[in-house]
């Protein structure tokens, strides 16, 4: 099935040929060259990925293997499902629209040769790491993913924040990622194989043991630290805070939900509830998570700051899906994750819009922009509207089915806490709309004006996502309930595979 | 010595002791490779170990060409990381 | 199954405790990374051990593969890791890491 390496083929491509492209360009003094480039490689590739529809509603599961000679347990390979293939139109999706954004945003910084050719290389490790069969491909891909983002982290360079900031999750994740390898090793021990469906046959029926437990926490601490759940959450608020803002809306959109691709891999292909008892851990990190996140948030006074820490809060309710152990938990939580990654988006989005016209980062410096800038202030709040759970928006379908399966699985304390917490998030983002949009704006406020054409397309387009999947969630409910079946029902995966 | 060196020494000891004999034990009760099948390349190892380098080289190149791949990528984007963060100029 | 086998096992556990250690307690940046590199070894290390002891007398060579991944890909991460020490050293002057902690909250 050689159509299923398309999309990364195209994305590395453009990535790699985008410095040589520049430089010519620059020869030739034409403008921009590395963006256009960019986005149409960005848009080739989404065109590559919807044409895997067809076949993956043949078959339940695509394969590839390179060369004819070696079969799967040993050979590398790629495994598509619904899951990995709702990841992957997610991250290209978000890659499109960020690269869009980037081409007025970054306008007033130099060496966007490396910035874009970062970019298409960071989007193209999360496609492969969705699509990843085997546990060596997907730590190699995962490997792609968090190098070209610790660089884009720390992109502004000539700034002391931004190598801080980029230096503290570069400890952080690569701890992470050397735990995630020292437990990969010990998988290896016990089962003898690196590939997802193999250990998932070999370890279907087994009795649960402390060998387990132990391998399984620390797989969990691994990709817990990418997640952002709490006691590893350290790295996020700086992080985004000195990041470019594209970059802020890709980190907190789609690199945090890698970890969550990767948690329900572990959880429910490899480590069945009946293996590992993960519920109550699952509950106790989802409850910390939330509840310090929302806190956090609370305390403070810079709008990019306050936006990683709700992040770190709706890490919290993906966490509270997952620990339900439900195929309905699954789906909201999956749902969420696509939710989230539209609204927190269009959020860095619009705020790095007001930022790049006014140049302050502080809320007081921001009270009453609104009036000055009609367009990027509705898609604002139209984006903090969703993010609170308001009827009609699309925050709150997700919203509703987590906490709907949480109460037909019997989890009444978490219900309550997790309303508790929607409602408290509820404080600080009404009053951001509050401050920016509702007040008179002060002294140098009063001359700006509205942002560049570049910039203003990409919030238009997401705000009309975030309304559209609020009115008429039909075809979105129907993708994720596909791709938390896939998940759920390992066995259909497991014969696909072996089958070969 | 000072008193977060004393800290974080007892608390790594701790943690050896913990994962050292946790990790023995439950590889002892559960015998490795208990879930494995047979393995489908093995190598009888000569006097020096000269015929394990070619079965390690067929292996990573012939059939798992993806993740060298993977790797070459790695490389060339840890590459381009690096220039972006020694560049020289203002901005 | 053979005495080795443990040996090694609690012997990996133990530099993995002994990068912690670094991570934990050193103060200089390029400690830090050294201790990550120790804390990869501990995870080769599993590997090769187990290669060796799946059946007795003869070795398996698909862990030594991803061993040898696993090593080319930590190196490009230390390659990164001591570019952001270069940089760090250009704006604080200093590589003691808890002089680097303006950013609060």
């Amino acid at each position: 099935m050689l159509l299923l390496i398309y999309p990364m083929l195209i994305l590395s491509v453009f990535g790699i040929l985008t410095p040589i492209i520049s430089r010519l360009a620059e020869r030739l003094s034409l403008k921009n060259i590395g963006g256009a480039w960019a986005f149409f490689g960005f848009l080739i590739a989404l065109i590559a990925d919807i044409r895997l529809i067809n076949p993956l509603r043949r078959e339940g599961v695509l394969l590839f293997t390179i060369g004819s000679s070696a079969k799967p347990p040993i050979a590398g390979f790629l495994a598509v499902d619904w899951l990995g293939y709702f990841f992957s139109l997610l991250f290209i999706t978000l890659g499109l629209i960020s690269s869009l954004y980037s081409l007025d945003y970054m306008s007033h910084d130099n060496g966007l040769e490396e910035y874009y050719s970062l970019l298409l290389l960071m989007v193209a490790g999360m496609v492969g790491l969705a699509f990843a069969g085997d546990f060596i491909t997907f730590y190699v891909f995962w490997e792609i993913m968090s190098l070209t983002s610790y660089c884009l982290v720390g992109f502004r360079r000539h700034k002391w924040e931004a190598i801080e900031a980029g230096f503290k999750y570069l400890a952080m994740s690569a701890t992470g990622t050397t735990i995630v390898l020292f437990s990969l090793s010990l998988i290896y021990g016990i089962t003898g194989t690196l590939s997802f469906a193999h250990i998932a046959a070999s370890l279907l029926k087994a009795p649960p043991s402390p060998l387990f437990s132990m391998i399984f926490i620390l797989l969990i601490i691994g990709f817990c630290v990418k997640t952002a759940a709490v006691p590893f959450h350290f790295w996020l608020p700086d992080a985004h805070q000195v990041a470019p803002s594209s970059i802020s809306a890709m980190l907190s959109g789609v690199v945090t939900k890698t970890g969550i691709y990767a948690l329900i891999r572990t959880l429910y292909l490899i480590f069945s509830l009946s293996t590992v008892n993960f519920t109550f851990l699952f509950a106790v990190l989802s409850v910390l998570t939330m509840t310090v996140g929302n806190v956090l948030a609370l305390l403070q006074k810079d709008v990019k700051r306050l936006l990683a820490c709700s992040t770190i809060g709706h890490m919290g309710y993906i966490l509270l899906a997952l620990s339900l152990g439900t195929v309905n938990g699954l789906t909201g939580g999956i749902l969420h994750v696509f939710n989230h990654a539209i609204m927190k988006g269009l959020a860095f989005l619009c705020i790095g819009a007001i930022i790049y016209v006014t140049g302050s980062r502080n809320i007081d410096d921001l009270i009453g922009v609104g009036r000055r800038m009609p367009i990027t202030s509705i898609t604002f709040a139209i984006s903090l509207l969703s993010l609170s759970g308001v009827p009609f928006f699309n925050g709150f379908i997700s919203k509703y089915l987590i906490f709907t399966a949480a109460l037909e699985a019997k989890a009444y304390l978490l219900t309550v806490i997790g309303l508790l917490n929607s409602g408290l998030s509820v404080v600080y983002y009404l009053r951001l709309i509050q401050l920016l949009m509702l007040r008179k704006p002060s002294g140098k406020i009063a001359k700006v004006k509205e942002a560049p054409i570049f910039i203003l397309i990409p919030l238009i387009v997401m705000a009309f996502l975030c309304i559209l999947f609020g009115v008429w969630p039909e075809p979105v409910y129907k993708f994720a309930r596909e791709a938390a079946i896939a998940a759920y029902s390992k066995v259909q995966y497991i014969l696909a595979v072996t089958k070969v | 010595m000072r008193k977060d060196e004393f800290v974080g020494m007892i608390l790594s000891l701790v943690i050896a002791y913990l994962l050292a004999s946790l990790l023995t034990q439950g590889f002892a009760v559960l015998s490795p490779f208990r879930y494995a099948g047979l393995p489908i390349i093995i190598v009888k190892p000569d006097v020096l170990f000269h015929n394990l380098g070619s079965s390690i080289s067929n292996i990573l190149w012939n059939i798992r060409g993806l993740d060298v791949i993977g790797q070459a990528l790695l490389l060339f984007s840890a590459a381009i990381g690096v220039i972006a963060l020694l560049r020289r100029k203002e901005g | 199954m053979g005495f080795e086998l443990y040996v090694f096992i609690a012997s990996s556990a133990v530099l993995l405790a002994i990068g912690l250690y670094g991570l934990m307690v050193k103060r200089n940046m390029v400690k830090l990374v050294m201790s990550l590199e120790i804390m990869l070894s501990a995870a080769t290390l599993n590997f090769v051990n187990f290669a060796s002891h799946r059946i007795v007398g003869m070795i398996d060579p698909l862990a030594h593969v991803f061993a040898i991944i696993a090593i080319s890909v930590e190196a490009c991460v230390i390659g990164v890791a001591l570019t952001f020490i270069i940089n760090v050293y250009r704006h604080y002057k200093t590589l003691d890491i808890r002089k680097v902690k303006r950013l609060r909250w």
